[in-house]
């Protein structure tokens, strides 16, 4: 799986919001916030091919959680890229 | 009569500055704004199609005084809807360059993604549509032929415009450079066509190259197409920020006697002096960027008053949209408009302001 090259990561302030800017005429935009966490795996991940093992890999890289929590965090997060439409 | 000292519409003018020249806000005195004055502001920078470029001034303020989230977020995506046309538009100038040349032709883009260049961000510039000139009638007449081959709705505008749309992109094509209607200096537009024509600039869009003007062309060309329109329906702000851009852009290219005695023997100099005060004014381009030295100080403010009230190319005039969708619509209204403007525009731009009417309606009756 990838991500979408189409979705924008923007920093708002303090914020960070993933847009996805809809169709290319089709005014039906969405906005997502994201965490620190999320900002850093989207980083990590753009551009290139991965699975779950990858986004555990840079969990366990960048912070300080066992293979165990990194697994349950890597699914998670899989899921709700998933469920949100970021995947290609 | 526009109320250019109006609180939203200082801000408007001091955020815009703040986005085209990344410089902090210069008038954090009028902050903070109501949740009303911020929605009137949006909707300024929208009838303006100057969204991205205030967004960028927004984005420059402290977190206390910036927008209502819900709005920040809106304006976030708008501008996000501009990056992505802009990136669009670029795969439809590569399809255009690419057929184009594939019939040998080779013609030059005017304005739009050319100019989105000069900008500090160019995929904040909302882009309209794609204009190409071609330098020769041969070569015009078989690009319209050509586009006519593949089944596409081609309309004439006069001797020297067609447009069609191009998988819903709006193209113009054009068999005529300048804008300028004065009869006495066609000849003279010619040959500064020749001396520069050499001196094209590329864009390169991924491994295609398209053809742009010369700096002193594409300054005269930009120019002379917002004096036509001020002389028309009217220009908005994003056309003058256009124009601030290149000057910006190309100060070091350009030679500004030669550009001075262009425009003088144009006779557009005493036009040209307002236009750079309104340029230094309200958009704050540097004075040091402009080709040569302000005149003297001049009264600018009623020409960016006209500006303001025209919006995007004269679109949203109230006034004009009012009498459009009145009883007497269409030819008297439009006569009315350009009559209002020939005395506005005739002190400063004389030649320019006799010649366009008559040649306007020479070519609808051609």
């Amino acid at each position: 799986m990838k991500l979408r090259v189409d979705l924008q990561l923007r920093q708002l302030g303090d914020e960070h919001i993933l847009v996805d800017p809809g169709r290319d005429h089709l005014d039906v935009s969405k906005v997502f916030t994201f965490n620190e966490t999320a900002v850093q795996i989207w980083l990590e991940l753009q551009g290139k091919e991965f699975n779950v093992e990858s986004v555990k890999a840079v969990l366990l890289d960048n912070y300080e959680v066992g293979e165990d929590e990194a697994e349950r965090d890597a699914v998670a997060l899989v899921k709700q890229f998933e469920k949100r439409g970021f995947l290609i | 009569m526009i109320m250019l000292g109006n609180k939203e519409i200082t801000v408007f003018f001091s955020l815009l500055r703040s986005g085209l020249w990344h410089r902090p806000i210069d008038r954090l005195d009028c902050f903070p704004l109501t949740d009303t004055e911020w929605g009137q502001l949006y909707q300024y920078a929208e009838k303006q199609t100057v969204e991205g470029i205030l967004f960028d001034g927004v984005q420059q303020l402290e977190a206390g005084m910036q927008p209502p989230k819900t709005l920040l977020l809106k304006w976030l995506v708008r501008v996000e809807k501009i990056r992505q046309r802009n990136r669009w538009m670029d795969t439809m100038l590569v399809e255009q360059a690419l057929f184009f040349n594939k019939h040998n032709l080779h013609p030059i883009l005017l304005k739009g993604q050319g100019v989105a260049q000069c900008y500090r961000d160019p995929t904040i510039r909302l882009s309209g549509d794609i204009d190409w000139y071609f330098d020769s009638p041969a070569a015009f007449a078989e690009a319209n032929e050509q586009v006519h081959k593949l089944g596409l709705q081609l309309s004439s505008s006069g001797k020297y415009n067609s447009s069609y749309a191009w998988k819903g992109c709006a193209v113009d094509q054009h068999g005529k450079l300048f804008d300028i209607h004065n009869p006495f200096v066609q000849g003279y537009v010619g040959q500064l066509e020749s001396a520069y024509g050499d001196n094209k600039l590329a864009l390169l869009l991924g491994e295609t190259r398209v053809s742009l003007l010369a700096p002193m062309l594409q300054i005269l060309q930009v120019n002379t197409h917002i004096l036509k329109h001020q002389l028309a329906f009217g220009v908005g702000i994003r056309q003058l920020c256009d124009a601030a851009c290149l000057y910006a852009y190309y100060h070091r290219q350009v030679e500004g006697a030669t550009l001075r005695a262009i425009y003088q023997k144009l006779n557009l100099l005493n036009w040209v002096h307002v236009f750079h005060q309104l340029l230094v004014d309200f958009l704050g381009l540097d004075r040091d960027k402009l080709p040569f030295e302000l005149n003297k100080q001049q009264n600018c403010t009623w020409m960016m008053e006209d500006c303001w009230t025209a919006g995007n190319f004269g679109f949203h005039d109230e006034n004009y949209i009012r009498q459009e969708n009145g009883l007497f619509s269409g030819r008297k209204s439009t006569f009315k408009k350009i009559w209002a403007n020939f005395w506005k525009y005739l002190p400063y731009a004389p030649m320019e302001a006799i010649s366009f009417p008559i040649m306007h309606y020479r070519a609808k009756a051609d």
